[in-house]
């Protein structure tokens, strides 16, 4: 879907720049304070700059018009960067949100009247509730429910899902996207949301950031940040009286670089972009998130409920054997299998169909169209086929057929129970009430789904697998994948179950589902992942939606969520770790020409005093774009359980912040050195 | 150093750890209410007092509830205080005739005492009578002690309860007295005694010296006054030399009877946390970590005293056997910088030792003990101040492996992260701001040292009020300022002292109402020792940074020579 949208942010990349220098308007300024003290401070070092006099006896050893230019302009340079990595998040963003917007055209609907007759009306004019007719060729106008008649869409634009969809009234596949095409069909849908808040509207307004208030955790952070840099005023500010007292008059110049470098300005430069970058790259994922809060709940989810097929095994089962009982002659069973199987749609018939044909079973098209295909219902529990001449053929699980009155001698039993044993569903094969043999379904586990759960299991999360297979058939895939808890022959009603005894331990937990039925667990699980291709109530209840309709991707999205607050949290510790490198430069530089013991703590030999000042700023200023990637990117998350990732990430951002910023201002001096020998 | 010196520390460290861990196992008891055979001693006791006061200790207060009754008590402390002193003239017991205290002094005095501070600008042996030492000095040493403990229960049943409510302040004001300050002092004191301090309400002694002059030798009850000065954290000392004077300190049993008695609660207290959390492993991290914050101060310390003073370097002096400056020739240059590395980073501040005679970096170290604050603090604040480190370093670290950072289960809330981040802007500033007024004022410049010195003075002087530590630097007043510095510490010691404690309170109140997150695996990370090793660098960056500045124009700038 989003395939375009590397193209449109190198068009909005032009835009990014016009864009930072709109940071400079100081209503926008004022809402990052730590910035806006920058803001402020560059206002002052300017001041200086051009009115040295208004700040008579401030000036340290005198007054020297490039040592503040410059001074000014790399406090200007660090404002800038600042606003450009805001900036540039959102343009990606709008990038990302243009390639949507170009889906939302505005596009004639035919309304259906309460009098059944229809009327042209503009999209934009619909309302909830409406109903509309659709026929081929048609663009949807808007998202909607099947309510009479079936379609075929294809939904590619918005899903990336090539397979053109069936969508009919009753099921799980009722729901229409606005923007989709209808391939073929007729039908009668319901208007499911006023225009402007569709899921496309959501998402839109949410990459544009409009729906971009700050979480809790991000204001805490902030809070955080703001009472440091406070503090740090104080520190700062109390040195000038200080310094009057061993009568000598300390370089305001020099404070103002102090103050501007112990401030956390690379986190408070770069919280922003972090936060949009973060929304994002869940966007990038071709996942709607309904808020931003979402996104970091799914960094704390601590249980995910996991729908056995689909998540944990590729959607349908196979048939991957076939098994003649005692005394039946292979090639008959074969052939009772290939036709029970004939006229069945379903991907076990399908398979089963294939299986037999493959091992020989053949049949006459003649044969096959005089077949009467019979159902699988809830109340028989089996489906089949009868023959014109009375022979009734049938496949069911064994206590479907044991309820039918079929009798199953002891091997049969034996097999059965193997197959089970094994994870596989055995269906029995009975012609006219006996039986024939059985047919060996088999999950297919995605692969590499194991090597998930267990990066699960070591970041500390628990994984339940539900499924509505029998104990035994459950029991062996949850062994297999290595699942934490599993609940077989499950019913929507158990997942909510779950999900509420889960709560009520005060676990946070995540569930994928499709269904209406799934709706009320959806939506009181944390984090509720409604599938695209499932219907619009499971939609509404969820607070994401994933429009490849793939599971799998919770897992995803609970990386995405850590990942989020990690970069948060690495690139705090690095802003505070780099702090004690600039103690070292500028203490130093500040006060060693009038207590000259202090020249001691100038461990890295930098003079004069003015280079190891400017060089402190300028490494201040240059390290928001380095990192800027970083921010955009997030930092790298592994799977792992929380002191590895804390000993790494400690190691990395912060005894890493601690060296950089020695080297990185140890190399700059030697760089300024250089023009001011 | 050598053999007997790793020896004392090693013995003293050793003996700190064993006792505040049993001691911690014994708050938590009485805290939670454990059945005991002391019920049946001290629950009459207990009884008649609650029926005394008219309170039913079984009702649950909320944070509001509980922080009324504690500002209540201390007003009414303060204003007995307050009166006791001001009339002491008037009052029994006073047997040397000393005369009413200055109404600017007394209010300072009772504000140190209400405070836990025990800064003292009067002279005990001269200016207080019998009746002051023991019904003002000594009764707010146990109050002001049991205040502060009781500030730290509320805080861990805030993170511990789910209720709502943090227990009734009144029954852990009494118990804390009546079961753990009250007996662990009376027998401290007969060993005292029994060591050779005073305990009489005879007056002074004349005694007429060898050379045929004569000596006036002050006494008192002092040893009842010298238990609880360590146990509570104080520090204040009956005579004006405090714990350096050998009516206070006779000899080494009483030096180090005291330093392992001044630090058991602070250090027990963690103990007591980590069980009353159900994760002692959280406990005796925070010990690790707070012990080696303390055992880092002390190593910066005893290398200051133990290297050659390097402005002395070329005269013909021979330096070999240490810095004896400040020191007591009774007590050896370990103990002695031991004295004072415990006093000031348990914020008792009753030192054995001349402070401004240890080197320059001694002091650093000390005030650097004192801008922390948490390691491991005075009785119930220290805890209460490391708590709040531990819940931004949670809040960060927490960030780092990408979970909302909880604590101990309970999510940090932007209430919590509020009133955490406002805690800890108080104490920079109300250091840091006063020395800036005193300098801008100029009643800093009456100060009689040269610039570095004084600085250092000043400096120390407020950070000693702002930790309520009370250890004294000197050379601080004269005439001219006297009366500023009164007004200026008191206020000082008051908002260092109650604003912390409010907050502490909101935060409690906050967590108390937050519904926990079920423990999983990667919650658990507090019982971590990485979790350790980040909370030690947090404290120590975070403090450097706010304070880095002003120790190196005071301090560091004396080390390095001027």
């Amino acid at each position: 879907m989003l395939s375009d949208a590397k193209g449109l942010a190198r068009k909005y990349r032009k835009d990014a720049i016009v864009g930072s220098f709109t940071g400079f308007n100081p209503a926008k300024a004022v809402h990052n304070p730590v910035m806006f003290v920058v803001y402020l401070s560059t206002i002052l070092a300017a001041l200086i700059t051009f009115m040295p006099s208004l700040f008579e006896g401030l000036l340290g050893r005198g007054y020297d018009f490039y040592y503040y230019l410059e001074i000014t302009l790399i406090l200007f340079f660090t404002l800038w960067f600042a606003n450009l990595s805001e900036s540039l998040a959102d343009a990606q963003g709008k990038a990302n949100a243009e390639s949507l917007k170009g889906l939302r055209s505005e596009t004639d609907a035919m309304k259906v009247t309460g009098s059944g007759s229809v009327v042209t009306t503009k999209s934009s004019e619909l309302r909830k509730g409406d109903t509309i007719a659709l026929k081929e060729g048609d663009t949807v106008p808007i998202d909607c429910q099947v309510v009479e008649g079936a379609l075929v869409v294809n939904e590619s634009m918005m899903t990336g899902e090539s397979e053109p969809q069936v969508k009919e009234t009753g099921g799980d596949k009722d729901s229409l996207l606005g923007g989709t095409i209808v391939l073929s069909g007729e039908a009668k849908a319901r208007v499911s949301n006023d225009p402007g808040s569709t899921f496309l509207d959501q998402m839109i307004n949410l990459v544009e950031g409009a729906n971009r208030q700050k979480t809790q955790n991000e204001i805490a952070l902030s809070q955080l940040l703001i009472s440091l840099s406070m503090m740090l005023i104080v520190v700062i500010s109390t040195l000038i009286p200080i310094s009057q007292f061993f009568r000598f008059s300390v370089d305001i110049g020099a404070l103002i670089a102090l103050l501007i470098c112990l401030m956390p300005t690379t986190i408070g430069a770069l919280l922003p972009s972090i936060r949009i970058a973060g929304v994002n790259r869940v966007v990038r994922y071709n996942v709607i998130a309904k808020s931003g809060k979402a996104v970091e709940t799914a960094g704390d989810l601590d249980v995910l409920l996991l729908d056995k097929t689909g998540t944990i095994t590729i959607g349908n089962r196979v048939a991957t054997k076939i098994i003649a009982a005692p005394g039946k002659d292979e090639n008959e069973v074969l052939q009772s299998a290939y036709l029970s199987s004939a006229l069945d749609t379903t991907p076990e018939g399908v398979s089963t169909m294939r299986l037999a044909y493959a091992r020989g079973a053949r049949a006459d098209k003649q044969v096959i169209s005089d077949l009467k295909p019979i159902r699988f219902t809830a109340e028989t529990r089996m489906s089949g086929a009868d023959a014109p001449d009375g022979t009734k053929i049938r496949k069911g699980s064994a206590d479907a057929m044991e309820r039918a009155g079929t009798h199953i001698p002891a091997e049969i039993r034996r097999e059965i129970h193997d197959a089970s044993m094994e994870g596989s569903t055995p269906l029995l094969l009975t012609k006219n009430g006996e039986i024939e043999g059985l047919i060996i379904l088999q999950d297919i586990i995605k692969p590499g789904i194991d090597a998930r759960i267990s990066e699960l299991k070591n970041m500390g999360i628990r994984t339940i697998m539900v499924t509505g297979d029998n104990f035994l058939t459950a029991q062996s895939i949850a062994k297999k994948v290595g699942v934490d808890e599993f609940r077989a022959e499950a019913t929507p009603k158990d997942k909510m179950e779950i999900i509420v005894r889960e709560q009520g331990k005060n676990h946070l937990i995540a569930m994928t589902g499709d269904g209406s039925n799934d709706a009320p667990a959806l939506a009181q699980a944390d984090v509720g992942l409604a599938m695209n291709s499932g219907t619009a109530v499971a939609k509404d209840a969820a607070n994401m939606v994933d429009l490849d309709s793939d599971p799998t991707k919770l897992i995803e999205i609970v990386a995405l969520g850590k990942q989020l607050l990690i970069t948060r949290g690495a690139l705090t510790t690095f802003s505070i770790t780099n702090d004690v490198a600039k103690y070292f430069a500028i203490i130093p530089a500040m006060f060693s020409y009038f207590i000259p013991s202090l020249g001691a703590l100038n461990i890295l030999h930098i003079y004069p005093a003015t280079v190891a000042i400017l060089s402190t700023l300028i490494f201040n200023a240059i390290i928001i774009p380095l990192l800027i990637p970083v921010s955009m990117r997030g930092a790298r998350f592994q799977a792992t359980d929380a002191p590895t990732l804390l000993r790494r990430n400690m190691l990395l951002y912060g005894v890493g912040g601690l060296i950089s910023a020695f080297i990185g201002i140890k190399l700059i001096a030697m760089l300024l050195g250089v023009f001011y020998v | 150093m050598d053999f007997v010196a790793y020896g004392q520390v090693i013995f003293l460290v050793v003996a700190i750890l064993v006792v505040s861990y049993y001691l911690g196992i014994y708050m938590e008891r009485i805290f939670l209410g454990k059945r005991s055979f002391l019920d049946r001693y001290f629950g009459p006791l207990e009884n008649g007092l609650y029926r005394l006061m008219g309170i039913n200790p079984r009702q649950e207060m909320d944070w509001k509830e509980y922080l009324k009754s504690f500002l209540l008590t201390n007003a009414v402390l303060g204003v007995i205080g307050f009166l006791v002193l001001y009339f002491q003239q008037s009052l029994p017991l006073n047997p040397n005739n000393v005369g009413s205290l200055p109404p600017l002094l007394d209010f300072t005095t009772v504000t140190s005492f209400l405070t836990n501070t025990n800064l003292q600008h009067y002279t005990g042996e001269l200016q207080l009578s019998y009746f002051s030492q023991m019904g003002f000095v000594t009764f707010l040493m146990f109050t002001s002690a049991a205040l502060g403990i009781v500030v730290a229960v509320a805080l861990i049943r805030g993170i511990v309860n789910q209720s709502g409510t943090l227990g009734n302040f009144y029954r852990d004001f009494t118990i804390t007295i009546t079961r753990l300050l009250l007996p662990i002092s009376i027998v401290e004191a007969l060993v005292f005694v029994y060591l050779g301090v005073p305990q009489t309400f005879q007056g002074a002694v004349i005694a007429h010296t060898v050379n045929m002059g004569s000596q006036t030798i002050f006494r008192g009850p002092v040893a009842s006054l010298e238990a609880i000065k360590f146990l509570g954290t104080n520090g204040g000392g009956y005579f004006g030399a405090d714990s350096s004077y050998p009516f206070e300190n006779p000899g080494p049993a009483a030096a180090y009877l005291q330093m392992i008695t001044e630090a058991a609660i602070p250090f027990g207290l963690i103990f007591t946390y980590g069980n009353m959390a159900r994760d002692p492993k959280h406990g005796r991290l925070l010990v690790a970590v707070t012990m080696a914050l303390f055992l880092a101060g002390l190593a910066v310390a005893l290398f200051a005293e133990t290297t050659p003073n390097q402005l002395l370097m070329g005269l013909p002096i021979n330096q070999s056997v240490g810095n004896w400056a400040g020191k007591e020739t009774r007590f050896s240059i370990t103990e002695s910088t031991f004295s004072l590395i415990l006093n000031t980073y348990t914020q008792t501040g009753g030192p054995m030792v001349m402070i401004n005679q240890m080197s320059p970096l001694s002091v650093a170290s000390a005030m650097f003990g004192m801008e922390v604050q948490g390691s491991p603090g005075g009785v119930g604040t220290g805890l209460m101040n490391l708590l709040i480190y531990v819940i931004l370093a949670v809040f960060i670290s927490g960030l780092m492996v990408g979970r909302t950072p909880e604590f101990l289960g309970k999510k940090i809330s932007t209430g919590v992260m509020r009133y955490s981040v406002l805690f800890i802007l108080i104490h920079p500033v109300i250091i840091l701001a006063p020395v800036a007024i005193s300098v801008m004022s100029g009643y800093a410049g009456f100060i009689g040292l040269p610039p570095n010195e004084s600085f250092t003075a000043l400096l120390y002087e407020f950070t000693s009020a702002a930790a309520n530590n009370g250890s004294a630097f000197g050379y601080l007043l004269a005439p001219q300022n006297t009366n500023y510095f009164y007004a200026a510490e008191a206020l000082v010691m008051l908002i260092g002292r109650f604003g912390p404690i409010i907050i502490a309170f909101a935060i409690a109140g906050v967590l108390a109402n937050t519904k926990p997150l079920a423990q999983t695996k990667s919650a658990a990370l507090v019982d971590d020792p990485i979790f350790a090793v980040f909370l030690f660098a947090f404290i120590i960056v975070l403090s450097a940074l706010l304070f880095l500045p002003v120790l190196a124009l005071g301090p560091l700038a004396g080390f390095l020579g001027g």
